[in-house]
């Protein structure tokens, strides 16, 4: 498909980076000439020099035979404009970054009345998420499918672990459990693994099963259940403001830890539930005064990486059971050991995803079109999940009679709200949300995965 | 430097340097002559190292400036190297130097020769040495970048290093689909001409190598007498067009072709290209035909010997219908102007480009405001822009860089103890890729009689001048190969 992309700041390049791999044509616009001459020196792409909502620089990269705009420079409105330019010169489907709180309750306004096909919100999703991951209540990764209905989760195989050194298919009779190992990750190899695999210690594996059976898998693994009733917020920018009103909805305690003064008195104006606390974060005196350590969940939500990961370490240091911190910044997060640090989000990824889903949503035909995607493993493996619209080749056949590609596996079948966990002899049908795990395909159907 | 990836980018260029070379060796087959192995030894060698260097496809696929100014550089060299070798075994040019000069010429589509003889070249090696300057005003990495499909070749780097001209970009986002669309113009625009040619009644095989030699700008003759030979005004107007042609940015091409013809008119490029063939052909007609030039006796006949010269000159082509070199000093002089000059930037011509040229003056004239009023702030523009100062001053480093090599170049080849001007526009005529120069090594002579030395430091030049000097410096600085 033809995108063009406008911004190339972080979340616009790591765009062009997914976006490429799945072979589009993108041209890319930024007033930056020295960053158009880097990315374009990195990446098979068209580069323009201008200004995005300009009218003759988006005839310059070919607006008229685009399928898909993407706005995500750094002011909301450019945004804006570049989408509606874009989409009456021709255009199909158009995307623009509002991140502002003053617009977070029109979105709906400018899809349904602007004609913007998806006004993205970083910010709003990340708060989002971390609410999520916080209300899961276990401290490990987890993305859910079928909305909210089936889980994925990454769990490291420690020494102790029950399911070391048994064959997988093994799993359901040892322990009565319905999950479905989907990929393990041991050392830089990823493997997608069958029936015989046999896990080791070190190994990260990353498992889908109904919410129950999550839960049930918890208890056997010995995983504390507890839920969180107070979190403490370290930086008071716009996801914090997000978060905080969130989590409150749902009757969490919160505290948040700002620096500046009057961002605090304007945080203190919109969240009237919220305690505001001016002062810097990362001094470790203040925190005590503040009693982080009565506290069940730290987010690190400073606007410097850096200080996010020393904040989060201090507080595992204070034996606090949910640490969340935001990390940005590409080259950081690849440091980063998962074993110190579990939770961590990134608002460009988080969108970035986001982005790309709607563009493979939009890039499929009739038979299935993808409804969620979340890639893991340092994006070298990915879960979708497509809704089945109409009958196709691979619905109404048992698995075990559908010539799956090398590298791909059904992890979950959501029926009428049920959720399974496939066997041979189950079958795909129309209506059906499936989750296919794959490594190193880009599915934008369903019926990809048979080849 | 990822060495593993140069290696592999070389590898496919030999390959693709023998399948050119079949394709010569199967047209001496048909003319019956004995040269199979000249070019089957040639062949051979080519595919096993080809072959051999792409066995293993490299891990570490980055690649960047640095990487692609080195494959381009060493790649031209080599690439010389075995297309000399068929002259060399086949004992028709029995200098290797001498095969060496008269292959970097055809690749750099200089068309400067050492061969005083061509009538008695055989058919194949002939083909071969026209078919150089086809592949050569592309570029074969460019070839390499269209043909491939592996994701590991696509690197925008090794068109910038390959593509003359300050600002290269590619025309759309796919950089394998660019390259596919510039042969594509190339190719369909060499048929166009062959046919023209063939319907003027050139021979086949004429018409065949004087298209090569026109679409890559670079100026062989089969003839011992040139394009004059064929005696045909038809002939030459055919090669007049296309030499001009093939001299503007192949941008313009692709902006015709999809209908923005508008746009393709407006290039500020074409216009001052345009500009200064008319006005060259205008003057020099006028001062040949007062100073009663032979051939110069009509109107018609002054545009006709004129223009063909101009575009000749002007595109790099370096084709002769007539001894320049005994034209009144004002009508040479503005033709070594012309050779200044050069072609448009994108083009397969060579010389330092029209654009640079305009860039440079217009950031002089700016300098010249700034100097009348200091704190005045001049953007300097180009096709109604602004030109970025990078642009700028990679222009000036080109020019500063071309300078010294002009004349580091000129004070070796002086040695020969031809005169000045022969010494001077000889070196000239190399490093901008144009070929017959003025004096001794005027349209009438050849550059056969140059001393080994020269010979070598033109042939570095031919390429230096081709690859717009920077890969090829890069390759004599020990720090490029420091870790």
């Amino acid at each position: 498909m033809n995108i063009i992309i406008i911004g190339g700041g972080k979340l616009g390049s790591m765009l062009v980076e997914y976006l490429i791999k799945e072979g589009h044509d993108i041209a890319l616009i930024d007033k930056n000439y020295k960053l158009i001459e880097s990315i374009v020196g990195k990446y098979d792409i068209l580069g323009i020099c201008g200004n995005g909502a300009n009218v003759d620089t988006l005839k310059e990269a070919g607006v008229a035979k685009a399928n898909i705009l993407i706005a995500v420079t750094s002011s909301d409105e450019v945004n804006v404009l570049c989408a509606l330019v874009g989409k009456k010169l021709g255009a199909r489907h158009t995307v623009a970054r509002v991140r502002a709180p003053e617009y977070s309750k029109q979105l709906l306004f400018m899809r349904n009345e602007l004609g913007i096909g998806m006004a993205t919100n970083p910010e709003l999703e990340t708060a989002i998420e971390i609410s999520r991951i916080l209300r899961s209540m276990h401290t490990v990764k987890m993305e859910s499918f079928a909305r909210g209905r089936a889980d994925l989760v990454e769990i490291p195989m420690t020494d102790d672990s029950p399911f070391i050194g048994v064959k997988l298919w093994e799993i359901y009779t040892k322990f009565k459990l319905k999950i479905l190992i989907c990929a393990v990750q041991r050392g830089d190899e990823v493997y997608i693994p069958d029936g015989n695999f046999v896990l080791k210690a070190g190994d990260v594996v990353q498992i889908t099963a109904s919410h129950s059976d999550i839960n049930e898998m918890f208890k056997i693994l010995g995983y504390e259940k507890q839920r969180v009733r107070s979190a403490f917020i370290v930086g008071g920018g716009t996801i914090a403001y997000y978060l905080a009103r969130e989590l409150t909805d749902v009757g969490i305690k919160v505290k948040i830890v700002e620096i500046s003064e009057k961002r605090c008195v304007e945080l203190s104006e919109m969240l009237p539930k919220v305690d505001v606390i001016c002062g810097d974060g990362t001094n470790e005196e203040l925190l005590s005064e503040e009693k982080i350590d009565q506290f069940d969940a730290c987010i690190a939500l400073t606007g410097i990486d850096e200080e996010n990961i020393i904040i989060a370490l201090a507080s595992k240091f204070r034996k606090i059971p949910y640490v969340i911190s935001k990390v940005n910044n590409s080259s950081i997060l690849r440091l980063l050991n998962r074993e110190t640090l579990e939770n961590i989000v990134s608002p460009k990824v988080i969108s970035a995803n986001h982005i790309v889903r709607y563009v493979r949503s939009k890039q499929s035909d009739t038979s299935g079109s993808v409804q969620n995607l979340y890639k893991f493993v340092d994006n070298k493996v990915e879960a979708v999940e497509f809704v089945v619209r109409e009958e196709s080749e691979c619905t109404g056949k048992p698995l075990r009679a559908l010539k799956l590609k090398r590298g791909i596996l059904i992890a979950c079948i959501v029926r009428n709200g049920k959720v399974i966990i496939p066997g041979g002899d189950d079958t795909i049908e129309k209506n059906d949300n499936v989750v296919v795990v794959s490594s190193n395909f880009y599915l934008r159907n369903l019926d990809e995965i048979i080849g | 430097m990822n060495y593993r990836m140069i290696w592999y980018i070389m590898g496919q260029i030999f390959k693709v340097e023998a399948a050119f070379m079949a394709i010569s060796l199967a047209v001496s087959l048909i003319y019956g002559e004995n040269l199979l192995v000249a070019f089957g030894v040639t062949i051979f060698a080519l595919i096993t190292i080809g072959v051999l260097l792409t066995l293993k496809k490299p891990e570490k696929h980055n690649f960047y400036a640095k990487e692609g100014f080195v494959v381009v550089g060493i790649s031209w060299f080599v690439l010389s190297l075995f297309g000399a070798l068929p002259f060399f075994i086949s004992e028709e040019v029995p200098s290797f130097v001498d095969a060496f000069f008269e292959t970097a010429s055809g690749f750099t589509t200089t068309g400067a020769s050492v061969i005083s003889d061509v009538e008695a070249l055989s058919h194949g090696l002939l083909f071969w040495r026209s078919f150089t300057h086809w592949i050569g005003g592309m570029g074969v990495l460019v070839f390499v970048l269209a043909l491939f499909p592996e994701q590991e070749t696509q690197s925008i780097y090794l068109l910038k290093a390959e593509s003359p001209g300050p600002k290269v970009g590619k025309i759309v986002s796919k950089l394998r689909i660019t390259a596919r669309i510039l042969y594509g113009i190339y190719i369909a625009m060499t048929i166009i001409e062959f046919i023209m040619l063939v319907c003027g009644g050139m021979d086949v095989f004429d018409s065949i190598v004087n298209s090569f030699a026109t679409a890559g700008t670079g100026g062989f003759s089969v003839r011992n007498g040139g394009i004059a030979d064929y005696n045909s005004a038809y002939s030459e107007y055919v090669i007049s067009a296309f030499m001009i042609l093939f001299g503007v940015n192949f941008n313009v091409f692709y902006l015709i072709l999809i209908g923005k013809v508008k746009d393709a008119v407006k290039s500020e490029e074409l216009r001052v290209y345009l500009g200064i063939v008319f006005a060259s052909v205008v003057a020099i007609s006028a001062v040949n035909m007062i100073n009663n030039v032979e051939g110069f006796a009509t109107v018609g006949e002054s545009f006709r010997y004129s223009l063909f010269q101009v575009a000749s000159v002007i595109s790099t082509t370096g084709f002769s219908t007539v001894d320049f070199a005994a034209w009144p000093t004002f009508s040479q002089t503005l033709l070594v102007v012309l050779m200044f000059f050069g072609a448009c930037a994108g083009s397969t011509g060579g010389g330092t480009k029209i654009v640079r040229s305009i860039i440079m003056l217009k950031s002089g004239y700016a300098e010249l405001k700034h100097c009348i009023s200091p704190n005045s702030v001049i953007s300097v523009k180009f096709e109604g822009k602004p030109v970025e100062n990078d642009v700028i001053r990679s222009t000036n480093g080109y020019f500063v860089a071309y300078f010294s090599v002009l004349a580091l170049s000129t004070l070796i080849v002086s040695f020969d103890g031809l005169d000045f001007t022969s010494t001077f526009t000889g070196v000239l005529a190399c490093l901008n890729n144009i070929g017959p120069a003025l004096s001794e090594l005027g349209p009438t002579h050849n550059f056969g009689g140059l001393s080994v030395l020269s010979k070598l430091v033109l042939s570095f030049d031919m390429i230096a001048g081709r690859l717009e000097l920077f890969p090829v410096l890069l390759l004599l600085s020990p720090r490029t190969y420091r870790r």
